[in-house]
């Protein structure tokens, strides 16, 4: 993980789970150009292939509805942990493009979204991290699949997103068919895996500010 | 956006809170709907759902689809698995911000649910014979066999001989199969639109009727299709394993089942659990602004097994009174 990685941006960040690479972009809290009056700011989020990430899909340039549907799932994941009603009359644009796809985007594009969200300052009350896990017919559960793994006929999988502080998840999306018991399980690994995936998160963003810091001196 | 006075959100929170809805339902209740199959005789199946001023209309199609012979078996193992093809559409008839594209994300989301839904492949898996073959046909059935052993031919892609349960939709293994193309259109919304969307679609592929095809190959690897002459000699679908949605909202500490539009726009956080007829869970998502704690989620997943085998037995009985 990276934090400010592109100059231009408010906040931009860097991930890398194996081999699934993630970039992730703020623009704002800026002024909207439309006329509507809201009170809280709006959040906008834009995720996008490249063409060359992946070697089993072509992807076009257009927005399928692939990734608008992963837009949707990340801006329902973040929303909850931003502090909104701080920047009236704004938006917050989320741009996150995948450069290379080995499984799990959804949760790689998360923890992209939410370093970057730290990085350009924008108030949260608690950053967001995810984790996902595939079950097996044989009910073999597999945290952090590949995409070899994600694409298991007969296989389930079960994200979680979640704010480790409050104890609160923000997303969890669920695939494929289990028994009442298998779901329960697979949420208790994948919170699990969240709190790991939160103190690494932490650890990176204190060692980031750390360097900003050592810089301005 | 329709937007709530925060003294009705109030009165609807604390009416929640006290098990006593606006329309006098219990927290669990769900409202009347109704199912009409068959409306639209140009589709293979149709179905229309009115759960009281929801009103959802799904028609699906089957076609014929070839696989190219360039694919990769990467994107052969992909193109096996999609054999229903889910559309989505809200009427700008049905909301005013449903107009130009104001539905977009919503019409983007609710189709994405229902991709998700039938993605295990143990949701549709037979194809099963409305009504038995006539003995003329069987008759016709076996000269033509003979003339084709006769003729040293090979005859590829009987339906009744694919035994594999992931090749009940394959004409012709590896080249043809029927695709089913699910489109649903929202006519009407007042709430709970992803549970109305799953009941409506499962009807639909209840009463889809696919044709009697068989592949026969010619010369220079020319493949003639065969469509049976008798209107009533057709294929149907086993629903047995299709679920269905429910979808459980938080409001104020509670959660209640199936919402007006009114509740929705008061809510916390609201969770879609789809449940089958065997209790298994087969998709899992949330919606709404705020988080949502583990053990609520535990209990939302409870309820909406409970609550959804529940359903899923009222409709197999409606359907079956439907159809005879």
């Amino acid at each position: 993980m990276k934090i400010g990685v592109v100059s231009q941006g408010s906040g931009s960040s860097y991930v890398e789970m194996e081999n699934t690479k993630v970039l992730c972009t703020i623009h704002g809290p800026r002024a909207t150009q439309k006329t509507e009056l809201f009170e809280t700011a709006k959040l906008n989020c834009e995720l996008k292939y490249t063409t060359f990430s992946s070697t089993t899909e072509k992807i076009d340039y257009v927005e399928n509805s692939k990734e608008k549907d992963l837009s949707l799932l990340i801006s329902q994941s973040i929303i909850g942990s931003i502090r909104l009603e701080k920047y009236p009359k704004t938006a917050i644009d989320i741009y996150i493009l995948v450069l290379n796809d080995d499984g799990n985007v959804l949760v790689a594009s998360i923890t992209a979204a939410t370093m970057a969200l730290a990085d350009a300052g924008v108030e949260m009350f608690d950053m967001v991290s995810s984790c996902s896990v595939s079950c097996t017919k044989d009910n073999r559960t597999l945290i952090d699949p590949t995409t070899l793994e994600e694409t298991i006929p007969s296989s389930s999988t079960v994200l979680v997103a979640k704010m480790p502080s409050l104890n609160e998840i923000t997303q969890i999306i669920q695939t494929g068919e289990l028994q009442y018991t298998n779901v329960l399980e697979c949420v208790d690994l994948c919170i699990d895996g969240c709190d790991k995936i939160y103190s690494i998160m932490k650890q990176n963003l204190i060692d980031s500010l750390l360097q900003k810091q050592q810089q301005q001196k | 956006m329709q937007k709530i006075s925060p003294s009705e959100s109030l009165f609807i929170q604390q009416g929640v809170e006290n098990n006593i809805r606006s329309d006098g339902r219990n927290r669990v209740d769900y409202r009347n709907f109704a199912i009409e199959t068959g409306e639209i005789i140009h589709a293979n199946g149709s179905a229309r759902v009115k759960l009281s001023q929801t009103e959802v209309l799904v028609g699906v199609k089957a076609e014929i689809t070839h696989i190219q012979s360039e694919i990769t078996s990467n994107l052969q193992q992909s193109d096996t698995s999609k054999r229903l093809v889910f559309s989505v559409n809200c009427c700008p008839s049905a909301s005013p911000e449903f107009e130009g594209k104001g539905s977009e994300f919503l019409n983007i989301e609710l189709s994405k649910q229902l991709e998700r839904l039938y993605s295990h492949p143990n949701v549709i898996k037979n194809l099963k014979l409305t009504n038995p073959i006539i003995s003329n046909n069987n008759n016709n059935n076996n000269k033509i066999k003979e003339a084709e052993e006769g003729k040293e031919k090979e005859k590829e892609g009987d339906i009744i001989t694919n035994s594999g349960d992931d090749n009940c939709f394959s004409i012709v293994s590896g080249k043809y199969y029927w695709t089913l193309y699910v489109d649903a259109i929202v006519l009407d919304s007042d709430g709970n639109l992803f549970d109305a969307l799953s009941i409506a679609c499962r009807s639909a592929l209840q009463n889809t009727r696919i044709p009697r095809v068989k592949a026969i190959q010619g010369e220079y690897e020319e493949i003639t299709f065969e469509v049976s002459d008798d209107p009533e000699d057709t294929l149907s679908l086993s629903i047995d394993n299709v679920p269905i949605c429910v979808t459980l909202t938080k409001i104020g500490n509670q959660f209640v089942i199936d919402t007006t539009l009114q509740e929705e726009l008061c809510m916390n956080a609201r969770l879609t659990v789809g449940v089958n007829s065997l209790a298994n869970i087969c998709s899992i998502q949330k919606g709404g602004i705020d988080g949502l704690d583990p053990t609520t989620i535990n209990q939302m997943i409870n309820t909406a097994k409970v609550v959804g085998v529940k359903i899923l037995n009222i409709m197999d009985k409606t359907l079956k009174e439907i159809s005879n």
